[in-house]
């Protein structure tokens, strides 16, 4: 599984942060950095979870 | 594109809403699920007419298109920026379009950030005790003007260096322009009469000649494509980040207590499980959308929904009504502190998405979390309480008296430790 934060739709909610600080780091704005493209197995769920949370649906999931 | 249905499930069709009607406040859940049902994009003569749109998925789709709804207030044009009716005041670089708002939004965004806000937290949990301290001996105080209006306040003037003594007069300013926005919106001797502006702009043009290292400095000595903005587009932003900053947070947190002692077993579910803190913060974000809607005006005539609108026409979004919306949240009008999904639009969405989040989130779960340790059986008489004139900005609290079981203070023995 790979993630990847859509930068422009990204406004900075930080909303995919709470699900995992492993897979997202914040920028000055808020706004989403991804820390690791591939997704480890055991933070899988929590990438889904991050794509399901995201109020501007900027996450995108590569299975 | 589907034609308009005849009937009422699309088409733009009139309806009587007056979001400042007295009996509104009460009525409001019921208002938006019934226009969500039967006329998601309505027209209302009110206030110059407006177009009024409800349902969650075409506020986010209007929200993020800047292109065809423009924030801009330029009060010689039609375009009359996000409030309905519109300020005497433009309210910075949250009533323009990008790539202007974008790059004014720039000089405040690095003040707020996530890393930002972790830095001034225990700055601000000292705050919460200290004022919590004032008033824990007597078993009494009131949440609304003793820690909804201050913490918010003497925290947002620290983040920009301006004197904190001085808390008290720009809360009443800007809950004032907000609480009563018919009167503030209108009355020519209410903003002559400010000293607040002048004040405003006194602070401003200290900070553009005597540049020191504090926040304001830092706002208004950024270049803004590489020249520095004026004076008056400097208190404009600086009157946003002020009103952003006093009065919406203050709602959030006014609100959540009067929730919160009303249903005692959330707020025990609460207190005994701090894991449910970021959730519940968010879900009463959605639940009460201390900022109920903002405007826009229509740049050039479109069909949006298959209802055409024309160009210069006033459209307002209702966050509220978005946050209540049954297609997007299940059982939409009760809260659930542990809700998920949960992608309220409580702080906007698209360009303009409030810059203040993470501050706003950090203040309510530091006042929450000492609130819940220190006096945790606290009590409202929602009689008492004194709400905003009108909600149709922002649903505040002007006062809201609470009793509870007195405690200790803490300010000597954290002093002690030292």
């Amino acid at each position: 599984m790979k993630v990847f934060v859509d930068a422009e739709r990204c406004q900075g909610h930080a909303r995919c942060a709470v699900e995992s600080e492993e897979l997202f780091d914040l920028d000055v704005d808020g706004c989403a950095i991804v820390l690791q493209e591939i997704v480890p197995p055991e933070l899988e769920e929590a990438a889904l979870r991050a794509r399901t949370a995201c109020p501007e649906q900027a996450i995108v999931i590569e299975p | 594109m589907t034609q308009p249905e005849t009937g009422t499930s699309t088409g733009r069709c009139p309806i009587d809403f007056d979001q400042y009607a007295p009996d509104f406040p009460e009525r409001s859940t019921e208002i938006f699920r019934e226009l969500q049902a039967t006329c998601p994009v309505g027209r209302s003569e009110r206030y110059g007419g407006f177009t009024l749109l409800t349902r969650y998925d075409d506020i986010a789709e209007a929200a993020r298109d800047d292109v065809t709804f423009s924030s801009l207030h330029d009060p010689t044009s039609p375009f009359r920026g996000i409030t309905i009716p519109p300020h005497q005041t433009r309210f910075g670089f949250i009533e323009m379009d990008p790539p202007d708002s974008v790059e004014h939004r720039r000089a405040v965004a690095p003040l707020l950030s996530p890393r930002a806000v972790a830095g001034m937290e225990a700055g601000m949990r000292e705050l919460v005790d200290d004022a919590i301290d004032e008033f824990i001996e007597d078993g009494k105080t009131d949440f609304a003007t003793e820690v909804a209006d201050r913490i918010p306040a003497v925290t947002t003037l620290r983040v920009l260096g301006l004197p904190l003594d001085a808390w008290r007069r720009w809360v009443d300013y800007f809950h004032h322009k907000v609480s009563d926005k018919l009167e503030s919106s209108t009355s020519t001797a209410y903003a002559a009469n400010n000293s607040v502006i002048q004040e405003m702009t006194d602070h401003v043009r200290d900070r553009r000649e005597n540049p020191r290292d504090d926040g304001l400095s830092q706002m208004v000595n950024t270049p803004v494509r590489g020249e520095l903005v004026s004076i008056e587009q400097a208190v404009e932003n600086l009157s946003l980040v002020l009103l952003g900053g006093l009065d919406t947070t203050a709602a959030l947190l006014t609100n959540t207590a009067l929730y919160l002692a009303e249903n005692p077993a959330d707020r025990e579910r609460l207190r005994a499980d701090r894991s449910l803190m970021t959730s519940a913060c968010e879900e009463f974000l959605r639940f009460f959308s201390p900022v109920q809607n903002l405007a826009r005006t229509v740049r050039h005539a479109t069909t949006f929904k298959g209802v055409p609108l024309d160009g210069n026409e006033r459209v307002l979004l209702s966050w509220a009504a978005a946050n209540r919306d049954p297609s997007q949240f299940e059982d939409p009008d009760t809260v659930k502190l542990d809700r998920f999904p949960n992608r309220h639009q409580a702080f906007g969405l698209g360009v303009h998405r409030c810059a203040g989040s993470h501050l706003a989130r950090a203040e309510w779960r530091l006042v929450f979390e000492a609130m819940l340790d220190r006096l945790p059986d606290w009590s409202i008489d929602r009689e008492q309480a004194v709400p905003y004139k009108q909600i149709a900005s922002d649903n505040g609290w002007h006062e809201m008296p609470m009793t509870f079981t007195p405690g200790t203070r803490v300010r000597s023995a954290r002093e002690e430790a030292r």
